[in-house]
């Protein structure tokens, strides 16, 4: 039997490292492999969601290195290197407690089906690292990617506004 | 008005941490240990015969674990009254037909295979419109359905004239009319429902003919109802456990179009495993269901006054490649008619017609929306002859409590109205928005100068099917105080499941979190429809409701032969029963129940069919004069919910609206020449963005607390409100169109280019 030295990558996910080897072997992560297909199907981590799966709908937002990214349009390889944040990471493993978003969505009921839910949180999150107190229309700026059928939108815009008045 | 512990207050959905965490599982989030993967070789043309199938290259590869073909399919047939659509067969109905069913080890195996499969097609001349299918010379797509038309006799001879209505003498109707009016309007938008999860199915069949279906259903007894018999098992052979649905707005009840679930299970069938089948978005967006394609064409006769003395219709839907539930998306539809423009003389004559093109199916609004926009087309450019304001009419023409109206699904008869009167959300609705001051009669604008031109529009719309069906619940009361709701609601956005949970807190007057409800399983839970046409608050929550009175019933009967007392003289609260007034004498649930003991309440519900859930919009919109392009200013949502269950999941429900006013100037299937949906994504399929919501108000009356609500009382008054948030929409915008262009557009969605022809027109007169 032969050992090849594969090429691997590594992925911080949520804190942890990751690492996966380069190729086309079944358990290689492939170089057209996307950052949803690893996350999904590799990690198990399926809170971001494959729906149209071009870029267009925002649901399988998550965030790399401080942006907001949509992983069905990203290759993992990519990603090596880099620091990457899914819904999954922004719970605290050991307290379980919440990040103020998914506490006020939770409060105020700012979802229907939730299909979007996760999308749409992890935007306003990268939106709200980098300006804590976004005006409105910079929110629906930010969110003008994430497809939402259920018509959540309004209160989606209600609580993340509400929320951040709050903290100012 | 009656002071309740839980209803009418906010506590967050039973599944918001679940959905904020991610922890919620949807259909493709689902892991089944040795599961295949399935995939669908499709059509590429609207219709053609299977001349040659050759699969052996895709058998040949490895991981590859069936395919079947029209060769070694199933003689299962979907499609109704008369069974008609093949499993798989040697013709192809429409692009996206299916032609192979792959399952292999993993899905790049399946895609591989799929696209080893050879195929050699002679194309036939398809169908491609309404119109082209009612032609003598059409070609004749299914031996069961003589001249491409659906056949509803079964049903008449069941004295259900489900598909059409005539009441009183339509000529003398019109002979006293002031004015006689008739339009057509071409429904051709076939707008995609269009949730943000695509339909997907784990199917898992069993050595002895039973199947277990997981995946994205949103109604449990529906989907069981509607699909077993395709599949040649009796219902009870078929188990469907619904996972979070990711949005279905109908068209993931699979009322009629379920084929994704017969072939997944085909493939479970063939392989001995379970297969998961996971739509596409190209897929899911032109082999699911759209909305129904129709062509409405109605006359009304109108007195001076807005009395309708006739109103005549005819009415053709479109079912697409095969005849499903349309029946019943008519025959809801007609209720258009006793909502919008009641009359004693009515002649309404509907028909179904198959085509080329995708399945049309169910997608809220069913069928009243559709038909809520041919009537107001009509009504409102009746009600311009004699300058009449349609709010004034809307109030002078609603059903008023103790009316009669045709009821044509289920009831096919006259039925009395039991409320609520829509005038108080007429009303305050026209308050709020001010609508006296800004109407300013018909095709006159708001406002005007060289660049923008604003008008205002209003719809009105509504259904008496919020009550339908048999529903069936159960409520188990533990000793330590918990109570398990058995119940297949789904969890699939509205809140239906967190309903059904307060109505029994409410009831047994317990902590809400003791109390809990199934998971959508046909096998935890007795058989009955699920969250369909509204009905989840009303039906279901009556059968929780009854249920919870029974185990009551059952806990004081015994509690009363502790205390040696009458059982009426006790009440409960959290886990304990108490003599009224004495509280005293108390004891825990336990002391009924035994230890390791429970009581099962039994609720049954019969269906009723003469609450009235209504909603009136208002819209203000703007045009650019240049662009032709319409912006929403504000939108006004007015409408009664008997009792308000959950005040921030009901808002959403209103909040939803938009899809409505977007059916009417955005949205829609496009199709080539060869009926190719060039569109199938979502970037071509264009929807509202963030940036592009209006300001936006909702008005949500609670009849029942007001105490002025008659007639059979739906659980605690409450009968939910969201479904018809879409339906206003399309009227009260074509309305607003006219006053600002001066032209009553009756096709859509109407384009910029149209409006831009119409300013045009308007200042060359
Ligand atoms: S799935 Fe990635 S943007 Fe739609
Ligand atoms: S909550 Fe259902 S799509 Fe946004």
């Amino acid at each position: 039997m032969r050992t090849e030295q594969k090429e691997y990558i590594i992925l911080n996910v949520n804190g942890i490292d990751r690492k996966f080897t380069v190729g086309e072997d079944r358990t290689d992560v492939q170089p057209s492999e996307t950052l949803a297909e690893t996350l999904r199907n590799r990690l198990d981590l399926t809170a971001a969601k494959v729906s149209c799966d071009k870029g267009a709908c925002g649901c399988c937002t998550v965030i790399v290195d401080g942006e907001a990214t949509l992983s069905c349009s990203t290759l993992t390889v990519e990603c090596d290197g880099k620091h990457v944040l899914t819904l999954e990471g922004l719970e605290d493993p050991v307290t379980g407690e919440l990040d103020p978003i998914q506490q006020a969505f939770i409060d105020h009921t700012a979802f229907q089906c939730g299909y979007c839910t996760p999308g749409v949180i992890m935007t306003v999150k990268a939106l709200l690292m980098k300006n804590p107190h976004p005006t409105e229309n910079e929110l629906k700026e930010a969110l003008a990617g994430n497809y939402c059928r259920c018509g959540s939108h309004h209160q989606v815009i209600e609580t993340v506004m509400d929320m951040t008045r709050e903290e100012a | 008005m009656a002071e309740h512990r839980y209803l009418g207050k906010n506590q967050p959905r039973l599944a918001a941490r679940d959905i904020v965490t991610g922890r919620a599982r949807y259909a493709a989030d689902e892991k089944i240990a040795g599961m295949l993967w399935a995939k669908v070789l499709r059509s590429p043309y609207a219709y053609a015969k299977i001349i040659d199938i050759d699969t052996s290259k895709a058998e040949a590869l490895p991981g590859v674990k069936a395919i079947i073909t029209y060769k070694n399919a199933p003689h299962w047939k979907a499609g109704m009254i008369i069974p008609h659509k093949h499993l798989l067969s040697d013709t192809v109905y429409f692009i996206g037909d299916a032609v192979a069913l792959i399952a292999a080890e993993t899905e790049a195996i399946a895609d591989e295979a799929r696209d080893l499969i050879k195929v050699e097609y002679e194309e036939l001349d398809p169908i491609l419109s309404i119109e082209d299918s009612m032609k003598e010379d059409a070609p004749q797509l299914y031996p069961e359905i003589p001249g491409n038309v659906a056949d509803y006799e079964p049903f008449a001879n069941q004295g259900m004239a489900l598909t059409q209505e005539k009441v009183g003498d339509i000529e003398a109707g019109f002979a006293e009319a002031d004015v006689i009016h008739e339009v057509t309007t071409v429904l051709e938008n076939a707008q995609n429902p269009l949730p943000p999860e695509s339909p997907g199915i784990i199917a898992e069949w069993n050595g002895e003919d039973y199947v277990t279906v997981r995946g994205s259903m949103s109604s449990n007894g529906l989907c069981r109802m509607m699909n077993s018999g395709c599949m040649n098992l009796p219902i009870s052979k078929m188990r469907v456990i619904a996972s979070y649905v990711g949005g279905s707005y109908g068209s993931k009840h699979f009322s009629s179009n379920g084929l994704i679930i017969h072939y997944a299970a085909a493939l479970s069938k063939a392989t001995g495993k379970p297969v998961g089948l996971f739509y596409d978005r190209e897929e899911h967006l032109t082999c699911q269901t759209t909305r129904m394609n129709s062509i409405g064409k109605y006359k009304i006769g109108m007195k001076k006054d807005g009395t309708i003395t006739a109103i005549q219709g005819e009415w053709t839907g479109e079912a697409g490649a095969f005849n499903g539930e349309h029946y019943m998306i008519i025959a809801v539809g007609l209720i258009s008619q006793g909502v919008l423009a009641q009359s004693k003389n009515v002649d309404i004559s509907t028909k179904i017609v198959l085509t080329n093109r995708q399945t049309s199916g169910a997608f809220r609004g069913y069928g009243y929306l559709e038909n809520a926009i041919h009537i107001s087309n009509a009504l409102y450019q009746t009600l311009e002859k004699i300058d009449l304001d349609p709010v004034e009419y809307f109030r002078r023409n609603r059903l008023k409590v103790g009316d009669e109206f045709y009821h044509a699904y289920m009831c096919s008869g006259m039925v009395k109205a039991a409320g609520p009167d829509a005038l108080e959300m007429i009303n305050k609705g026209a308050e709020k928005f001010r609508w006296d001051e800004r109407w300013k009669g018909f095709g006159v604008p708001t406002y005007e100068d060289e660049n923008v031109v604003r008008a205002v529009g209003v719809g009105f719309c509504g259904q008496s099917d919020v009550g339908e069906q048999l529903a069936n619940e159960n409520v188990n009361l533990t000793f330590d105080g918990g109570v398990t709701v058995s119940c297949v609601a789904t969890e699939f956005g509205p809140g239906t499941r967190d309903v059904m949970r307060k109505i029994a807190a409410e009831a047994l007057n317990v902590d809400l979190s003791m109390v809990r409800v199934t998971d959508s399983d046909s096998m935890a839970a007795p058989y009955e429809w699920g969250s369909t046409g509204s009905r989840s608050t009303y039906a279901m929550g009556t059968a929780v409701l009854k249920a919870c009175e029974d185990a009551k019933r059952q806990l004081f009967e015994r509690v009363a032969q502790i205390f040696h007392c009458p059982p009426e003289a006790l009440e409960t609260k959290d886990g304990m029963v108490s003599i009224i007034g004495h509280p005293e004498a108390t004891v825990p649930w336990i002391a009924a129940i035994g230890f390791n003991g429970s009581i099962t309440g039994v609720g049954n519900f019969g269906g009723e069919y003469n609450v009235l859930v209504q909603q009136v919009q208002f819209i203000e919109m703007e045009l650019d004069k240049k662009t032709g392009k319409v912006t929403v200013l504000e939108q006004l949502c007015s409408t009664d919910c008997g009792q308000i269950v959950n005040p921030d999941a009901l808002k959403g429900q209103l909040d939803g609206y938009f899809p409505g006013i977007d059916m009417a100037i955005r949205e829609g299937m496009i199709w080539d020449k060869d009926g190719r949906i060039v569109n199938p994504n979502m970037i071509d399929y264009k929807t509202r963005t963030w940036n592009e919501i209006p300001k936006h108000e909702n008005i949500i009356l609670e009849s029942a607390a007001d105490g002025n609500y008659v007639g059979t009382k739906p659980p605690y008054g409450a009968f939910g409100a969201g479904e018809p948030s879409l339906a206003p929409g399309i009227p009260a915008l074509t309305l607003a169109i006219y006053n600002a262009t001066g032209k009553w557009f009756t096709t859509y969605p109407i384009t910029p280019k149209e409006i831009l022809d119409a300013l045009r027109e308007k200042e060359g007169r």
